[in-house]
């Protein structure tokens, strides 16, 4: 039997590259549309998270000049877990996290879609390792593609 | 008498958690996991709480009315200037420590 691994975070395959929006909201809808697309979430999905955003910030402004948002909401919204990722050709504001004026020039959205957050400590967490490690961010920058991307978050325990 | 350390974000799942398992395995390398219950919340649940507990840890803007109270723990979260919020946590336990 031919060896596959499956990433179910990313198993949605919703990565997408060098993509253009004109603000944070249009950037969610986009994943929200895809995410729903895929059946990982359901219609309301998409007005939560941009509400959600508004009222709770997720950006977070890491070292290098490098801009990430984990958009999230409440389990309810989600059928299965699943990780809607976007690189951005350019970047996108994001209010910083616990932040009431800050913004986030963002590079990289991920849209996390979880149903039992609480079991996925170790998957936050490893995401959250990567951001501050700024010798693994300088490989994730150089990934153009799906495959690559789910390879190396796999390499990196995200899954 | 252990003290209460309440971590709150915007839903109470995602970046609490992440928060709840690093304060975990800090509290534990200091040798303060007896000293101190964890809880975990959303914000809007805690906020006519908020004297219940100790110390209080968000991952997300809270009301004006608790800010005072609130440690920023975003740092926390992303591990970038980390070290000066544990010691400020550090710092609350041992203050709260002689309270009791």
């Amino acid at each position: 039997m031919e060896k596959t691994s499956v990433n179910h975070f990313f198993s949605d395959r919703v990565i997408t590259f060098d993509q253009t929006f004109s603000d944070r909201n249009t950037a969610l809808k986009s994943v929200a549309d895809q995410l729903l697309k895929a059946g990982a979430v359901v219609p309301t999905f998409e007005k939560a998270i941009i509400a959600r955003e508004q009222t709770y910030p997720t950006g977070l402004q890491l070292n290098d000049g490098i801009g990430v948002a984990i958009p999230h909401t409440d389990a309810d919204q989600v059928i299965h877990d699943q990780i809607g990722f976007v690189s951005l050709k350019t970047p996108v504001e994001f209010r910083q996290m616990a932040s009431a004026t800050d913004v986030v020039s963002v590079n990289y959205l991920f849209v996390l879609a979880l149903k039992t957050a609480h079991q996925q400590l170790d998957m936050l967490q490893k995401l959250m390792g990567l951001f501050a490690d700024d010798t693994k961010m300088i490989a994730f920058r150089k990934i153009t593609t799906a495959d690559d991307f789910i390879h190396f978050m796999t390499e990196q325990g995200v899954l | 008498m252990t003290q209460k350390l309440l971590v709150i974000c915007g839903t109470g799942v995602a970046t609490s958690t992440v928060v709840m398992g690093k304060l975990k395995t800090w509290l534990d390398n200091q040798g303060l996991t007896k000293d101190v219950t964890l809880y975990q919340s959303k914000v809007a649940e805690e906020v006519n709480h908020i004297d219940d507990y100790d110390i209080v840890v968000s991952t997300t803007l809270v009301p004006d009315s608790i800010k005072e109270k609130v440690i920023d723990g975003v740092p926390l979260l992303t591990g970038i200037n980390a070290d000066k919020v544990y010691d400020k946590i550090k710092q609350d336990i041992e203050t709260g420590k002689e309270k009791k």
